[in-house]
């Protein structure tokens, strides 16, 4: 299985910076957007196959990112970062909003473990929709 | 040594309460309701007491008229029968002189023999006859027949024998008498036919007749009854006022016919009622002092009527009883709200207290929990940059001890963050049904491997007649994980802890867990709901349960207390509500 290409989201450049360089290390093609808008962006151009998205962004919510996300490309499987768990991701989780949520501060195993698990997800509704295609 | 203070300590004490103003209104004030109780139940008392004063006293004066009424009455019949029995008298014995004058010639009687004859048989008759004397129109005696040898005086120029010329019968007032005899004369004048001439017959009496009449007026201990002249001159002797011929200085009588009552000041008795009845025919006035006995009449109808009276006293003795324990009922009943209200600002306070450091500390740790994940990132970083380059292990071995320390120190903060913002602050509610006895179950489940170790016999006391709530489950049940551990923690190897379920009076479910530790001191309970407080010792508790559990219940809508008895245990008691408002604050 080759490396997942993955989005983070994060407001916090110096965090964003940091989980960056080591899912680099670790031999991910990671890249960080600070905004919503440069997510979208970057979607429009360079779809990737997992983005890790802040909950609180600055002027807007990590989940409707998520839902913006998923009109352009479905396939992306999305996991939320967060400071606190809350039944309301676990009611995305459920609807299939997002795959699922990483608490901060982030242990990278943990999130190295959810990329991989997002990856394969990703590549399963790739699948799924080259065959409906087809 | 003397137990008593010295002046210099008196001198201090006074001193404190002069300098220290506000010590004084203080001890004032802790006697307040003491001094309520002394106003209200002299208020009531007043109310009540007055008006029963005044009846009384209405009663009183009522009472006492009419045995005034009565006594003025009483003393005018005697005095009036007295005097009518001596204008009776007087007049009998007018008549019979006017009977014997008319029966025998003016020469008759001036024989001296003759009216000894008449005399001794008129003695007979009314043993108080002392004299008779026949007297000439120019005054002068001419017989004389008496008890004692008569004197041969000249009439002339005295009033009585002027008054019978006039009259035809004059009635004099009391003389001594030249023996010490106090008598009275009765003149009368006897024409002589054809002649046109007088003569007049004096008959002398002996006052004794007199004070019969007079002592038939009852008299009391301290009254006093006479006849006086028209001069004040005393005719009978008094029991008090003096002896005979004194003069008595009395208010001007009037001459009416009939009783007349005045009130009067007399030198001897004070205040005395004086009846006066002028005799008619004589210069003589009935006088009667009497003293109006009427407060010793009220006494003995009092002595008489016990039974009223001790019903009186009965009752008024339970409507003071009743008024004092209406009093202090009022009272404590003031206390009481005064103290409950006081109770619920400080719990209001303490609550508010609460929710506010509640919220602090969720926003700490919100804002807290970013740089927090930037440290940990970069320390992450660092880590993984020396396994990249193994070349660097002269750094590495100094360096990397450093930066696991900084990944444990931001671990446990993570702990802090999480817990403060995972469980109470930071989550939403979701409302679902909820059966309060399966949470209690689950929840102890999770703890049976440590209780058993422990030996802890956990009882469960549910009531399965309970309805299901609206609230929400998985907060609920952290709460009753909080609580039954701090339980766990509290009691010693082998100890009970008792969990309960109930419904709560004013509805809605109540949870008690209560145990046989140690108990909580005073001045730690006050605490115990404040977040970061923990008695447990160092890395063993965060101190956030408590804290986390009050939010978490406050936010379903409940509330949560907790009490203890110091070496009895603790209860931990949990309302809930039968629908879950989610007033949470999700910010």
């Amino acid at each position: 299985m080759t490396h997942a290409r993955v989005l983070l989201v994060d407001d916090e450049v110096a965090l964003a910076q940091a989980l960056v360089r080591r899912l680099s290390i670790r031999e991910y093609r990671a890249t960080a957007v600070y905004n919503a808008a440069d997510a979208l962006d970057t979607v429009g151009r360079d779809a990737p196959d997992v983005m890790v998205i802040d909950l609180h962004l600055s002027g807007m919510l990590g989940i409707d990112l998520v839902r913006a996300v998923k009109q352009i490309d479905p396939t992306i499987a999305m996991i939320l970062l967060s400071g606190c768990g809350s039944p309301k991701t676990e009611r995305w989780i459920e609807n299939g909003d997002i795959l699922d949520f990483v608490m901060k501060p982030v242990e990278i195993e943990e999130l190295v473990q959810k990329i991989d698990r997002a990856k394969k997800e990703h590549d399963a509704r790739l699948k799924m929709k080259e065959s409906n295609r087809g | 040594m003397s137990e008593e203070p010295t002046k210099e300590t008196r001198l201090a004490s006074a001193k404190d309460v002069f300098l220290s103003p506000i010590r004084a209104v203080r001890a004032i004030r802790s006697d307040r309701y003491k001094s309520l109780k002394v106003r209200i139940f002299f208020t009531v008392g007043t109310l009540a007491g007055v008006p029963l004063l005044i009846v009384t006293a209405v009663c009183f004066f009522w009472l006492h008229a009419i045995l005034m009424e009565d006594f003025s009455r009483n003393l005018r019949w005697q005095m009036e029968h007295s005097q009518e029995g001596l204008e009776r008298f007087l007049h009998e014995r007018t008549s019979s002189l006017r009977f014997i004058a008319a029966a025998y010639s003016y020469d008759f009687f001036a024989q001296q023999q003759s009216l000894r004859t008449i005399f001794r048989k008129r003695h007979q008759e009314f043993p108080e006859l002392m004299a008779l004397e026949v007297i000439d129109a120019q005054g002068n005696v001419a017989a004389h027949a008496g008890l004692y040898s008569g004197i041969g005086a000249h009439y002339a120029q005295h009033d009585w024998f002027i008054r019978a010329k006039v009259h035809g019968m004059a009635i004099s007032q009391v003389f001594p008498g030249e023996r010490d005899l106090q008598h009275y004369i009765v003149a009368i004048r006897q024409d002589i036919p054809g002649r046109d001439g007088f003569w007049v017959l004096r008959a002398t009496f002996d006052i004794e007749t007199l004070n019969r009449f007079i002592s038939e007026i009852e008299l009391g201990e301290q009254d006093d009854a006479f006849l006086i002249a028209g001069n004040g001159m005393l005719q009978t002797p008094p029991r008090f006022h003096g002896a005979v011929f004194d003069r008595l200085a009395l208010p001007s009588l009037s001459h009416q016919k009939g009783v007349t009552l005045v009130k009067h000041k007399d030198e001897i008795f004070g205040n005395v009622i004086l009846g006066a009845a002028k005799v008619q025919g004589t210069p003589w006035t009935l006088v009667a002092l009497m003293k109006p006995a009427t407060l010793e009449r009220i006494y003995s109808m009092l002595k008489r009527e016990i039974l009223a009276v001790y019903l009186i006293i009965v009752f008024v003795a339970i409507g003071v009883f009743m008024n004092y324990r209406t009093t202090q009922i009022v009272v404590n009943r003031i206390r009481d709200t005064e103290k409950a209200r006081a109770e619920a600002i400080a719990h209001s306070e303490h609550s508010a207290k609460l929710a506010s450091v509640g919220r602090l500390a969720a926003g700490v740790a919100h804002e807290i929990n970013n740089p927090i994940s930037i440290i940990n990132e970069n320390a992450g970083l660092i880590k993984d940059l020396f396994e990249m380059h193994p070349e660097s292990s002269g750094c590495r071995k100094e360096f990397l001890p450093l930066v696991n320390a900084i990944a444990e120190s931001v671990s446990r903060c993570r702990t802090i963050t999480h817990r403060l913002l995972g469980f109470a602050r930071r989550m939403d509610i979701s409302i679902e049904p909820v059966n309060i006895n399966a949470v209690v179950r689950e929840v102890t489940g999770f703890l049976e491997r440590e209780l058993m170790m422990r030996n802890i016999r956990l009882e469960l006391n549910l009531n399965e007649k309970m309805p299901e709530i609206e609230s929400d489950q998985g907060l609920l049940q952290q709460v009753f994980l909080n609580i039954i551990n701090n339980a766990i923690d509290a009691v010693r190897d082998g100890g009970e802890i008792v969990v309960s379920t109930m419904a709560a009076a004013e509805g809605g479910l109540k949870i008690m867990v209560r145990d046989d530790g140690e108990g909580i001191p005073k001045d730690v309970m006050k605490h115990i709901f404040e977040p970061f407080f923990t008695t447990k010792e160092k890395g063993k508790g965060t101190g956030l349960g408590l804290s986390l559990s009050y939010g978490i219940i406050r936010r379903l809508g409940g509330t949560i207390e907790a009490d203890s008895i110091l070496h009895k245990g603790t209860t931990f008691v949990i309302t809930l509500p039968l629908k879950s408002g989610g007033k949470g604050d999700g910010s």
